[in-house]
């Protein structure tokens, strides 16, 4: 028997899931709690729960964003930086969350699921020492 | 280089530095082991695929699955922490290739480990690349000398063929690659020895013996050696193979020698299961003949539309106890156009180099003869098989007739004939000249013990007494009546000196 992944038993909870409400939600979630008890699964409960919120985010049209910067962004750039992400991602909803990090020394970094741009002064000084090094 | 000049090269360097700033893809390792990083994120990477960790060590992506990409580790695993995080570089594993790669030592990965200084070049070739189609390639018409008596008459090498070199440890299968390579000196030819999992000793003792015989002038290696992890042993041929091509794509003739798949196949072993993939045969994975046949395959010769160079292999494979029906063995026999078949029973009995004669072929045959060679070289292989046939009969009983003995003298004349010292390759026509006076039962009369002297006496005499025949095989390459009788004269005249 083929095993089966994290990916599909997160699919299937989504499916299972998906439209329920009050009763229906809870009868739902009782059961998925006891299909990864039986599965012995319940360990990896984290990383399952975080695929099922990839899939509902995927379904609802929700882009999560992770913002750093050297020093605290205003309203304004934070629009700007959504603004731009909905409309390269295509979403309809942009969850963002801002951090401040010195070490970056200036510029962002921006990371959007398993892709990230990097326009921080200290990833540019890293490809320099790379630069030179090679050289 | 002084200060000013150093931090003026430095100003210079970082005015002209552009920063490239593009959005990556990235992934964190889920775990590190053995040299393979089991890496989560990271869609849309690409087979084979080059990927940077954290503290740069780069990888290359290996199994791509469904929730987690296996990357194999280049270099320093111990430095890879879990967590960390793994960019891809949408570049597949490539390697530098330049000409001034000649003369020099590189690692798996193609940086010089000689100690010589960096290798400036911008151009590189990728590791894995689909070998040239049907229409690009020649049949294999010109010959690679070796140097080596009994491979260039009885199993002639053609450039862009792949011969397989197998035999027991300590038979002599580096020996004759060696030989091969320090033979090729104004031969035209381009000469790329990889090492596989081999000792840093003896990959020394091979560089000086190289660069002894002035082969390092045409000579580039590839190591991978047996400190280092599996996975460079296991890039280390397509390394060799990549800069080979290189060469090959500028209409020049090149000459790998992959020393030695056996280790390789135990680098790839060693990786798929460590990768978790379905062990097969011995362990092996399923693919371990495509990973062998997709080397080999590269190996070919050009037509003159594609420039018109070539790529010679010759792969070494290591047998246990003479055993040739296992499985890598075989397998690479299948895809190999041939085999030189080294045995330790003739090896100890002092037939160096110990090939035998009846187990090896070349599938090129006399095609990859010049014509002077084919000549005498026809009947040699019969006269030997038949040699052993007798040589076993003979055993029984003493009582055996004139055309049988005198079968057996003519055979124990050829295996004389056919030892030859390590590091001593011979050129074409001198062999041409001490083969002729054999199948022409010139030397019958010459005593087996002193074939040696007969023959080193004989060459030094041909070559102030035959100089017509010489002249024209060394310039034509043709055999012509007048040049045969000359050779004729000449060995007659040796020999009558030589026994009176």
């Amino acid at each position: 028997m083929s095993k089966i992944s994290i990916q599909n038993i997160a699919q299937a909870i989504a499916s299972h899931t998906a439209g329920k409400a009050g009763a229906d939600l809870e009868r739902a979630n009782k059961d998925t709690i006891q299909f990864l008890s039986k599965k012995k699964l319940l360990g990896r409960s984290d990383e399952i729960l975080d695929a099922v919120g990839k899939i509902i985010d995927k379904e609802d049209g929700v882009v999560r964003i992770k913002v750093l910067s050297a020093k605290s962004l205003d309203g304004h750039d934070k629009k700007e930086i959504e603004e731009n992400i909905k409309h390269k991602y295509g979403a309809k909803e942009i969850v963002s969350e801002y951090l401040e990090d010195k070490d970056l020394l200036g510029g962002m970094k921006i990371i959007v699921g398993d892709e990230i741009l990097d326009t921080t002064y200290r990833n540019k000084l890293d490809q320099l020492a790379t630069h030179l090094i090679n050289k | 280089m002084t200060k000013n000049n150093i931090v003026e090269n430095l100003r210079k360097e970082i005015e002209n530095f552009k920063a490239d700033t593009k959005a990556e893809k990235i992934g964190h390792v889920v775990e590190v082991f053995d040299g393979i990083a089991k890496v989560s994120g990271l869609s849309d990477i690409k087979a084979s695929e080059m990927v940077t960790f954290a503290n740069g060590v780069e990888g290359v992506a290996l199994n791509l699955e469904e929730d987690s990409v296996g990357v194999i580790v280049l270099g320093d695993f111990s430095k890879i922490r879990e967590g960390d995080e793994v960019k891809a570089t949408g570049k597949i594993l490539e390697v530098p290739v330049s000409d001034l790669q000649i003369g020099r030592v590189l690692n798996a990965l193609g940086m010089p480990i000689d100690g010589k200084g960096a290798v400036k070049t911008d151009k590189t070739n990728p590791v894995e690349r689909v070998a040239s189609g049907v229409m690009s390639r020649q049949s294999v018409d010109q010959p690679v000398q070796t140097g080596i008596k009994a491979i260039d008459a009885l199993i002639p090498i053609g450039r862009g063929q792949r011969e397989l070199i197998i035999g027991d440890r300590q038979t002599g299968k580096t020996a004759i690659a060696i030989d091969a390579i320090l033979n090729q000196k104004g031969q035209n030819m381009i000469c790329v020895y990889v090492s596989i999992g081999q000792k840093d000793s003896k990959l020394r003792k091979i560089e000086t013996r190289l660069a002894e015989g002035g082969a390092m002038e045409y000579t580039i290696i590839v190591s991978a050696g047996s400190s280092e992890p599996s996975a460079m042993s296991y890039i280390a041929p397509y390394t060799g193979v990549a800069i080979a091509e290189h060469f090959m794509d500028a209409g020049k003739d090149v000459l790998i020698i992959y020393d030695d798949l056996s280790k390789h196949a135990v680098a790839y072993r060693e990786i798929s299961l460590l990768l978790r993939r379905p062990p097969g045969r011995e362990a092996y994975p399923g693919d371990v003949f495509y990973l062998h046949s997709r080397l080999l395959e590269r190996a070919c010769r050009k037509n003159k539309d594609y420039g018109g160079g070539s790529i010679t292999a010759l792969p070494i494979i290591e047998t246990q106890a003479g055993d040739i029906s296992a499985y890598i063995p075989t397998n690479v026999i299948s895809i190999t156009d041939g085999q030189i078949f080294l045995e330790t029973d003739l090896f100890y009995k002092g037939v160096r180099p110990a090939v035998n004669v009846g187990f090896s072929v070349s599938r090129v045959g006399g095609s990859a003869q010049i014509k002077g060679m084919k000549k005498v070289a026809g009947t040699l292989k019969l006269d030997l098989a038949q040699f052993r046939e007798l040589e076993a009969f003979s055993q029984f009983g003493s009582d055996l007739d004139d055309a049988t003995k005198r079968q057996l003298e003519r055979g124990k004349r050829a295996v004389e004939m056919l030892k030859q010292p390590q590091y001593s390759p011979i050129v074409v026509e001198h062999q041409i000249i001490t083969l002729y006076a054999l199948v022409k039962g010139m030397i019958d009369e010459v005593p087996v013990e002193k074939i040696k002297e007969f023959e080193i006496g004989l060459v030094a005499y041909a070559e102030n007494n035959a100089k017509t025949f010489l002249k024209d095989i060394r310039e034509t390459k043709m055999w012509t009546d007048a040049g045969e009788a000359e050779l004729k004269q000449a060995i007659g005249d040796y020999k009558a000196g030589f026994l009176s």
